[in-house]
């Protein structure tokens, strides 16, 4: 219910914004893809981590991930609408007279399109629209195909131990039919998994980095950095963990799987976010330095937009605050990411500052005003967002079992040993 | 490692300490054999001065800063997998992580010979370190090659007492089987220790501290490298890219590095059963996806060039892939470093002992290229096209640094036989400890 108010709030804020500044709503839709679907995406990669480095400590998360990648068809389909129902205009390039275009831009953007000499304006641009579309279109087929493997086994399993089974649109994505056995079937799905995880991986970061520089990047033509569509798709994976924490300390009661989630999982979710937060900062300053020290023209001019110019400047500051200070140094702290109300703290200051960092290298490309372009148009928007990713997220947790209880890998190690703590324990076990 | 024992661990670990053999002899003679090569090389330029080197202006950076270059990398893996998995409490390390230290330092060490012999005139080296002198002379701090002084002179300070802190317990048990003089310096070294309870509380407790604080440095120490680089507007180098792209360059090249080693080495020493398949299987993975890394890296950075709609930057990434005098250096880094790894995807391959040797080679020899790629070519062909040139090193260039191989391999050799390079105690929390109702149980 509260997901389809918050749903309701977006749309209606999308279509106040649309009609009255399309550019700042279009600015406003960029953002929340961007953060979204990084949040979609990146949350479906610890899935795939835990797959290839066949990891047992988040194994419980592994269904939470999943519904996360389900996120990204919505996300496609929005994505599709806006690109192809005029929201190309708020890049500064489709405006641009054909002559202003490089040499290479013409293929880039244009291909087999390109700018015809006397016209006013570019043509639609079939090659950058259908580059983002089917390369995208690509990676959500391997995720289906992931987490079709991975849901298959659980609720076949759940079928024959219990009765149970999913039913409508979860009952499609599990595909039970031809049902071998349990034993079987949690094989084959491992294997299935397992093959497809590298690939994957790989897919997502290429796919990944052609979206940065496509949709986020190009926002300001004339800029470049190669550090930055790599420095995106590893943030979007570190906004994947903050919200996987977020989601399932809220409705793990909801979900009744309290126990599948203890303060131990959180404890390594958690340095695993720190780890994150820190690769975050190290990759920004790693982009900062060179532009700053290069002292080049074309590359500086992003920089000093938002680190000299108001309203930017200040909020560059709060941003390196919210994502890398305050949860610097509060994720050092061993027992507050084994306390849940603390370490809720903590990720929900990370979300916030993630998505003001979505807004602060996307925004400014856009909006040219003195003021922030911050209102309720945009918090509407998000919310929207929020309610969606919500409603997907919850409605597939509740549909298929929430955890994959035929994964091997959800049991504890029988080879562990202890290999540190020994040394403390006296050379006795 | 089902079978073992604590006794059976100490004496087939420390057993190459006490008998060199006539292969042991030889592989010594033929390090120092290079390392004399070197020597000889490096006299040469000391008494002619750079011109026996192969420099064409504006081209001043070539062997000696790409071998530099080489020797940081290498020196990457040591501490990553000594101290980074540690922290994440990977147990494969612990069969190969003593001789991986060893090899960071060693690989450190010949990395630190190049600076001298690069500036030409050695014996002012000295002066890249800020000292009070009467000259009022000061460095430049601004300058990224100072930045690299200090990240490589703190890295090698971090690294060495993180070595030698590991190293304690097991010189202890060196001491416990010698005699006479050498006894007393195993004694000395071991620092006092007994293995007592409050000793290893203190020892973990020091242990993990090193290791945590050695982390940052395994990715400060080769950002710095990169940013000599990357803080030059010379196009192909000025990339915001590049210091991730370096460090999994550098742990690529390391990991590789270590399985080259390790795999002779355990062989040698009938090592099987503490160095085995499952570590160069570890190893293997470890490039495969360091080596994803810096594929991806190669693929972005001629993709934003050519996004980029900069005439400088295209042109030299078009320059070196297609451009007469460096292509093939392009395409044997591209073969070696993303082409070649491949093969380890296949389960079989990663673990066939031929394979894993060959491939790591064929990695470290990909390495090497990849920084002489970066730098000569770069150099060669900068802005203005009258300017442009070709440098290809001397004979006395490239044999100062097959010199440092043999430095490093010389260093590595002496070692092996002289501290156990296989940490002992840390394999003997693997087993079974000897509890007293396993001896009654025997009677």
């Amino acid at each position: 219910m509260v997901s389809f108010a918050l749903m309701a709030i977006g749309i209606a804020a999308a279509a106040y914004g649309f009609i009255n500044d399309p550019t700042r709503t279009g600015g406003a839709f960029i953002v929340n893809f961007m953060y979204w679907a990084g949040i979609a995406q990146g949350g479906m990669m610890l899935a795939v981590a835990l797959v290839i480095v066949k990891g047992r400590w988040g194994r419980p998360l592994k269904r939470v991930c999943e519904a996360f990648g389900l996120m990204m068809i919505p996300m496609y389909v929005l994505l599709m609408a806006f690109l192809l129902g005029g929201g190309l205009g708020i890049y500064e390039w489709t405006h641009w007279h054909p002559e202003e275009f490089g040499r290479l831009h013409k293929w880039v953007y244009f291909f087999g399109s390109g700018p015809v000499e006397g016209a006013d304006h570019a043509p639609f641009p079939v090659f950058f629209v259908a580059r983002v579309g089917i390369l995208l279109a690509v990676l959500i087929v391997l995720d289906l195909l992931f987490i079709r493997a991975s849901v298959r086994s659980d609720a076949g399993a759940a079928k024959e131990r219990y009765g149970w089974e999913p039913t409508g649109l979860a009952a499609i994505i599990a595909n039970t039919g031809g049902w071998k056995g349990e034993e079987v079937e949690a094989e084959a799905s491992q294997r299935t998994q397992a093959r497809l995880a590298p690939l994957l991986g790989i897919t997502y970061a290429c796919v990944y980095t052609v979206m940065a520089v496509d949709l986020s990047m190009s926002l300001m033509p004339h800029w470049f950095a190669n550090m930055f569509p790599a420095w995106y798709f590893m943030s979007c994976i570190w906004s994947g963990f903050v919200y996987l924490a977020i989601y399932t300390m809220l409705f793990r009661k909801t979900l009744k799987v309290e126990g599948a989630f203890p303060p131990k999982l959180y404890h390594d979710l958690g340095k695993l976010t720190l780890g994150f937060t820190m690769f975050w900062m190290y990759t920004l300053f790693a982009q900062y330095l060179p532009i700053w020290y290069g002292n080049m023209t074309e590359e500086t001019v992003a920089i000093l937009i938002r680190t000299e110019l108001e309203p930017w400047a200040t909020l560059t500051r709060v941003v390196i605050m919210l994502c890398f200070v305050a949860p610097f140094a509060m994720l050092t702290s061993r027992g507050l990411k084994k306390v849940p109300a603390a370490y809720l703290m903590v990720t929900g200051v990370l979300a916030v500052g993630i998505w003001l960092e979505r807004f602060l290298v996307n925004m400014p490309s856009i909006w040219k005003e003195e003021t922030l372009p911050l209102g309720a148009v945009e918090v509407g928007m998000t919310l929207g967002f929020l309610g969606m990713f919500t409603y997907v997220v919850i409605w597939f947790l509740t549909s298929v079992p929430p955890l994959t209880f035929t994964d091997p890998f959800m049991q504890a190690d029988p080879d562990h040993v202890h290999v540190v703590p020994s040394r403390l324990q006296g050379h006795h076990h | 490692m089902k079978g073992l024992t604590y006794g059976a661990v100490t004496r087939d670990i420390l057993e190459p300490l006490f008998k060199p053999s006539a292969a042991y002899v030889g592989l010594l003679g033929f390090c120092v054999a290079l390392l004399a090569w070197g020597g000889y090389c490096w006299f040469l330029q000391l008494t002619m001065g750079l011109g026996v080197g192969g420099y064409a202006p504006p081209v001043f950076w070539g062997v000696y800063i790409t071998t530099f270059v080489f020797w940081v990398g290498i020196g990457h893996a040591g501490t990553l997998i000594s101290a980074i998995l540690f922290l994440f409490r990977s147990k494969w390390r612990t069969g190969v992580y003593r001789a991986s230290e060893a090899m960071t330092i060693f690989a450190v060490m010949s990395a630190a010979l190049f600076p001298a012999i690069h500036v030409g005139r050695a014996w002012n080296a000295y002066w890249l370190f800020p000292y009070p002198n009467q000259r009022q002379l000061w460095q430049n701090f601004k300058s990224p090659l100072m930045w690299d002084v200090f990240a490589v002179s703190t890295y090698f300070t971090v690294s060495t007492i993180f070595f030698y802190i590991g190293l304690i317990p097991d010189i202890a048990a060196v001491r416990d089987r010698t005699t006479g003089t050498i006894r007393k310096i195993y004694d000395a070294l071991a620092l006092g220790w007994r293995g007592t309870d409050r000793q290893w509380r203190h020892y973990m407790a020091a242990y993990g501290f090193f290791a945590a604080f050695a982390t940052p440095l395994v990715l400060s120490v080769h950002s710095v490298v990169s940013w000599d680089f990357a803080m030059a507007q010379t196009a192909g180098w000025h990339s915001t890219l590049f210091p991730p792209y370096f460090v999994a360059g550098a742990i690529f090249s390391g990991c590789a590095m270590v399985i080259t080693l390790l795999l002779p080495m355990s062989l040698i020493f009938k090592w099987e059963k503490y160095i085995n398949v499952w570590h160069y299987e570890s190893l293997a993975k470890m490039c495969l996806l360091t080596g994803t890394i810096l594929t991806y890296a190669y693929g972005v950075e001629h993709y934003i060039a050519w996004y980029s709609d900069n005439p400088y930057e295209w042109g030299i990434f078009v320059y070196r892939a297609v451009g007469e005098e460096y292509g093939w250096v392009f395409y044997m880094m591209v073969f070696c470093n993303c082409l070649a790894p491949l093969i380890w995807w296949i389960p079989s391959m990663r673990r066939n002992l031929v394979v894993l040797f060959v491939v790591s080679i064929i990695i470290n020899i990909g390495m090497w290229f990849e920084r002489y790629n970066i730098i000569a070519s770069s150099l060669a062909h900068q802005f203005d096209p009258a300017s442009w040139t070709y440098y290809a090193p001397s004979w006395v260039e490239l044999g100062i640094m097959v010199g440092s191989f043999g430095w490093f391999g010389m260093w590595f050799v002496m070692f092996i036989k002289i501290m156990p390079s296989v940490a002992v105690a840390e394999i003997k929390e693997l087993i079974r400890p000897p509890l007293k109702s396993d001896q009654v149980a025997a009677k």
